[in-house]
């Protein structure tokens, strides 16, 4: 027989945890009811007219794409460089102390001082671009990156390290043939939860990307460009108190999750194959 | 006629292929190793037995300088056909593709039952397809896996059973194309059914490798075993041909030990 206390801690607990699934729900079925509307061939492919009260948002779909992919071409390397180092080569001295609290210390910086800074050494060398968009952001989930990296390396066996050496296999190759693979659905996953965070990050790509009137596609790396986020921000801010723009915030909020759930729900794909491939169906 | 000759061969094979001289481990502070002196005979299976703790599998892992990965300090000479493996000179990576090890969980590593047959060739350089293909052909058979995994190369290793695993750790040691074969308790996590299989097989191989196996059971030893080597708190108490060990051992400890008063 069970207490009636441990049974009202399981009661509580289980409420608690229906609140965030209640309010991921609640979230999505109001932008669906609100925006689902909007969503249409035009809106998705076309150009904003009218400073975002009409047409599409096919710029700032582009522009979201583009940011962040790139970002991602740069936090990912760095990430899992830096994550190997403090996994699998840092000794336990000053310097890698040093090292793991900066990492923690970036993570706790501000968005938007993260923005003031890639506006302030960016911005001025390459403009307001995708570029110094891009690299802002990696600024910003940096840390996740290398610290998804490290743990999901430190997570692999030793055995299998020990099974690589003792095939005569140098540090490096084991590190590459086997600890990478066995590492791989782990590092998949944060590295996509950096990507969710950059796709919606609005404050630093304000400062860095720029923000005008998105009327073309961006074609270079060095142009501006509008992301969904700071599109939503923009028309949400200053003409959502029509309703045709509170209409356009909506549906475009809409596409950001989809965009958003269109990277994430590949990935974890993606992280499954792997695992099945790596452990068969013992994984 | 014919056994005087074979007599003749078996003891010209005799000279030890490795062999160690003051050989001193520690871990931190724990002495494992104290001043051991034992020779490895080329082409038979060597027993380290002793009771756990003894520094058994420490020895084993001398012989393959994986010691020093797990951290460990050494002293003395370890030669290898006569060269000391610890010199400055020595390459660890070079000496662990001559001297081969299977460990006592057996260790698929994460992907197919081919690339873990084929790993170890192709960290060595090996692309082209026709060598892998063949190289993991012939070590599955070795170990006598081909005909139950032929149709499920591309499997993940992980869906073999212990047993099955095992034989592909020691397939996958085989296609390195070491002289010498380590096994740290290669049987201790498998049934007796998979036991007899592996110990079947490391007689069957013991005539092209030479083959040393820890193991904390004497019975496996008296099995296997030509030559042992009887480790007692860090310090070999006697080694020699296994039938004068197991018949008339010199040290009363060793005497104990065979009896199974302690392990």
């Amino acid at each position: 027989m069970r207490r009636g206390s441990e049974i009202l801690i399981e009661i509580l607990t289980w409420l608690a945890s229906l609140i965030p699934a209640i309010l991921a729900g609640a979230i999505i079925s109001f932008l669906l009811f609100n925006g689902a509307s909007t969503i249409s061939w035009k809106f998705i492919t076309g150009f904003p007219e009218k400073g975002g009260l009409e047409g599409g948002i096919l710029p700032a779909i582009m522009g979201s794409i583009y940011v962040s992919a790139l970002c991602m071409l740069i936090a990912a390397p760095i990430g899992i460089g830096a994550g190997t180092y403090l996994a699998e080569y840092a000794p336990e001295n000053v310097f890698t102390k040093v090292v793991r609290f900066f990492v923690e210390l970036l993570a706790g910086i501000p968005s938007i001082v993260i923005g003031l800074f890639g506006y302030a050494f960016l911005v001025h060398g390459l403009g307001f671009s995708i570029l110094s968009g891009a690299i802002a952001l990696a600024f910003m989930i940096l840390p996740w990156t290398v610290r998804v990296s490290e743990e999901a390396i430190r997570a692999v066996p030793r055995e299998y390290r020990y099974a690589s050496l003792a095939l005569g296999a140098s540090k490096w190759k084991t590190i590459r043939s086997v600890v990478y693979a066995a590492a791989r659905p782990a590092i998949i996953t944060g590295l996509m939860l950096g990507l969710g965070k950059a796709i919606g990050e609005t404050a630093v790509v304000m400062m860095t990307a720029g923000m005008g009137v998105a009327g073309y596609i961006p074609a270079s790396p060095l142009d501006p460009a509008r992301t969904l986020p700071v599109h939503l921000y923009l028309i949400a801010g200053e003409i959502a108190n029509t309703s045709e723009g509170l209409r356009m915030a909506y549906g475009t909020a809409l596409v950001l999750i989809a965009l958003f759930l269109a990277v994430s729900i590949p990935s974890i794909m993606l992280r499954n194959y792997f695992t099945r491939r790596l452990y068969g169906d013992a994984g | 006629m014919q056994a005087k000759k074979t007599l003749l061969r078996r003891a010209l094979e005799y000279e030890p292929i490795l062999r160690s001289e003051r050989l001193n481990v520690w871990y931190g502070r724990v002495h494992a190793l104290k001043d051991v002196d034992v020779i490895i005979p080329s082409k038979r299976i060597t027993a380290i037995m002793g009771p756990s703790g003894c520094g058994k599998s420490t020895l084993l892992k001398a012989f393959n300088r994986l010691l020093e990965v797990e951290g460990a300090r050494i002293e003395g000479k370890v030669y290898f056909r006569g060269a000391d493996i610890y010199s400055g000179s020595a390459d660890p990576n070079a000496i662990r593709r001559k001297i081969g090890m299977v460990f006592q969980k057996p260790i698929p590593l994460p992907m197919s039952i081919y690339d873990n047959v084929a790993y170890g060739l192709r960290i060595g350089g090996v692309k082209d397809r026709r060598v892998l293909d063949k190289a993991v052909r012939e070590n599955l058979e070795k170990v006598g896996l081909w005909e139950e995994v032929r149709d499920r190369l591309r499997d993940s290793a992980f869906n073999l059973s212990g047993g099955q695993q095992q034989r592909l750790c020691i397939a996958r040691a085989l296609a390195v194309e070491p002289e010498v074969l380590l096994l740290d308790e290669p049987t201790s996590s498998l049934d007796p059914a998979s036991t007899k299989r592996i110990e079947d097989l490391l007689i069957r191989l013991s005539r092209d490798y030479t083959i040393v196996v820890v193991t904390h059971n004497v019975h496996q030893a008296m099995r296997l075993a030509e030559h042992v080597v009887f480790i007692f708190e860090g310090r070999v108490v006697e080694q020699g041909e296994a039938e004068r060990i197991f018949e008339n051992p010199k040290s009363i400890l060793t005497r104990a030990y065979i009896r199974g008063d302690f392990s």
